[in-house]
């Protein structure tokens, strides 16, 4: 009887903890706008190069190049010469201005920003030779979606059964349990 | 009067180490609750946006479809356990209260876990040491404001690790069960299910294991092959660098793509690791995987426990490798560890199921450490009280050795320590 009586102690400790963070101030933050305003208010990610301009003369030599992504979003910039393999160029970071190494005159550079394994959806590339630079930025389209939806109707109801059946195993566990305990 | 204040003083000293861990869980829940949410436009872009959209279009009816990276809905690029876990919240509150709300129940409920498993393993005192850890260490309350996967990834399987102390038939489905769901959270917790497989020693209870994982883990394949056309591909894979692409032999000694700690900062911050990244790097960048992770399961990045304490867990982990449960918590850990080694991306979050392994364990050896400093004390005043009684009464006062004359195992005398307890099947 004791036992039964810290058991139903126990079970009830659970909704009253969850009522009390509930009812704590801030326990949410509503304030702003909504993902779908966010999505279409997002800035596209900058790249800068410094020392080389559309019409710096070919004797300029790039320095330095920046770059801020606008959303907080970690990126990372890659740099290659002459068709060499990419190499990282400082840290992945939402925005951060680097270093560029010397290149002999009329090397042809590629710096190229990127979110490594997110979104290479915003990609800019710069493409510098002779002190001139070209900025092109990429879009890569997400692919279309193409699900029936009856499977929209069985996520919808997912977390329902997911509950539910973890409740019920949680339920024959405890009992299990009691039995042992009881044997 | 008096005899009634002497029976509260004895259940009270006997009540101590249980009423003791439940105080410090009590204030470990309410400074983890005291941590302030963040409004939207301040989560973690695209993740915890991407989470707290997909469970609002799951909730609505939409489907497991996000609208973040465009005005038509697309697939998210993450695995669909979380935003199934944050749906019911999503429904209590409006938009995104309701989850960061589920959020923050499921640490509080993280905390409960770690505490509840320290306890399962080694009894009230090393729930009392795991609360003190959460309250020392930032993972916890850091992971209230941010809507991401990371913490609830670590949660489910920590479940399991009660479950395999105290065993049963029932227990062993339930465990399935919520590994095969923690593969849908993340899917690298799959991790957890192999663990767990080589931790059970009968061929039974492993198809038990396999049967109940089993539909989790079939449901993810249909869903992804109802998205994209193909069980393997991914979100990650749809319009982004690839889930495969991301894990490469080189990450292991490379310097990869590092987050830094900007996301759960440092209550201490080591200025010794953090002059090893590079000039003009954030902290904690610009180590290779291969070091990065053991510093931080080493407390030498201060996210999981304090510096070099997770020793005492290892050393427990060790003296108790024969135990299902412990042999499940090793190799979850370090099986997580590896598969992050090669992985494209370096954050100390990533490994939260080996951190949160490690704190159980390092609860359960300090709670052990204190048994033992009590059973020496114990055998001091035997000692003291056989030198002044040459009759030599030992035996009746001090906790007896073992038989050859070494110390006795702990686990033989906890279970007759803490009274109320459930005995381990």
């Amino acid at each position: 009887m004791r036992r039964c009586r810290r058991s139903l102690l126990a079970t009830a400790l659970l909704p009253a903890l969850f009522a009390a963070v509930a009812l704590t101030p801030n326990a949410g933050a509503k304030d702003g706008p909504s993902i779908e305003e966010l999505a279409a208010a997002r800035p596209a990610p900058t790249l800068t190069i410094f020392g080389a301009t559309p019409e710096a003369p070919p004797s300029q030599e790039v320095t330095q190049a920046s770059w801020d992504t606008g959303t907080g979003a970690l990126a990372q910039l890659t740099w290659s010469v002459d068709g060499s393999t990419p190499k990282q160029i400082g840290q992945f970071d939402p925005r951060a201005t680097v270093t560029i190494p010397p290149v002999p005159d009329g090397a042809r550079q590629v710096l190229q920003l990127s979110q490594v394994g997110r979104t290479p959806k915003d990609l800019v590339t710069a493409v510098v030779q002779n002190g001139k630079v070209t900025i092109t930025k990429t879009e890569r389209p997400i692919p279309p979606r193409d699900t029936p939806g009856w499977v929209d109707e069985l996520v919808q109801i997912a977390p329902v059964a997911i509950f539910g059946l973890f409740a019920v195993l949680t339920a024959l566990y405890l009992r299990s349990l009691w039995g042992l305990r009881h044997a | 009067m008096r005899e009634r204040a002497s029976t509260i003083g004895v259940w009270l000293r006997r009540r101590f180490p249980a009423l003791l861990a439940l105080l410090l869980t009590l204030v470990t829940v309410l400074s983890v609750n005291s941590a302030p949410a963040k409004p939207l436009q301040e989560q973690v872009t695209p993740d915890a946006r991407q989470y707290i959209d997909t469970a609002q279009n799951i909730v609505e009816g939409n489907g497991f479809v996000t609208n973040y990276d465009a005005t038509i809905p697309n697939p998210p690029r993450y695995a669909p356990g979380y935003p199934l876990a944050l749906a019911p919240f999503a429904k209590l509150q409006e938009f995104p209260e309701g989850q960061q709300l589920g959020q923050r129940v499921i640490v509080i409920l993280y905390v409960l876990a770690v505490v509840g498993a320290a306890w399962a393993l080694a009894g009230a005192n090393a729930g009392s040491f795991a609360a003190l850890i959460l309250l020392l260490t930032p993972f916890a309350r850091a992971s209230v404001p941010h809507v991401m996967s990371d913490l609830f990834g670590a949660f489910v399987p920590l479940l399991v690790v009660p479950l395999l102390v105290f065993r049963t038939d029932a227990g062993d489905r339930l465990s399935g069960a919520l590994l095969g769901f923690a593969a849908t959270v993340r899917l690298t917790a799959g991790v957890g299910l192999i663990a767990a497989l080589i931790a059970v020693h009968d061929r039974r209870a492993r198809i038990r294991l396999i049967l109940w994982a089993a539909p989790f883990i079939v449901a993810l394949h249909a869903l992804q092959y109802a998205m994209f056309g193909n069980p393997f591909f991914t979100g990650y894979d749809n319009g982004n660098a690839g889930f495969s692409e991301m894990f490469a032999l080189r990450n292991i000694v490379d310097t990869p793509a590092a987050e830094g700690l900007w996301m759960i900062p440092e209550p201490f911050p080591n200025a010794w690791i953090d002059q090893l990244a590079p000039a003009g790097a954030a902290p904690a960048t610009g180590l290779s995987n291969l070091f990065f992770y053991p510093a931080v399961m080493l407390g030498l990045v201060w996210i999981y426990l304090p510096p070099f304490i997770g020793v005492v867990g290892i050393v427990y982990a060790w003296r108790h490798r024969h135990e299902a449960a412990v042999q499940y918590a090793v190799l979850s850990a370090v099986g997580t560890i590896v598969v992050y080694w090669f992985y494209g991306y370096q954050a100390a979050r990533m490994i939260a199921i080996s951190g949160t392994m490690l704190v159980v364990l390092t609860a359960a050896g300090l709670a052990r450490s204190v048994d033992w400093m009590g059973r020496v004390e114990r055998l001091w005043s035997a000692g003291a009280l056989a030198a002044g009684d040459r009759a030599g009464s030992e035996s009746e006062h001090g906790r007896p050795s073992g038989d050859d004359g070494t110390e006795r195992d702990d686990d033989a005398t906890r279970d007759s320590e803490d009274e109320g307890e459930l005995v381990p099947a």
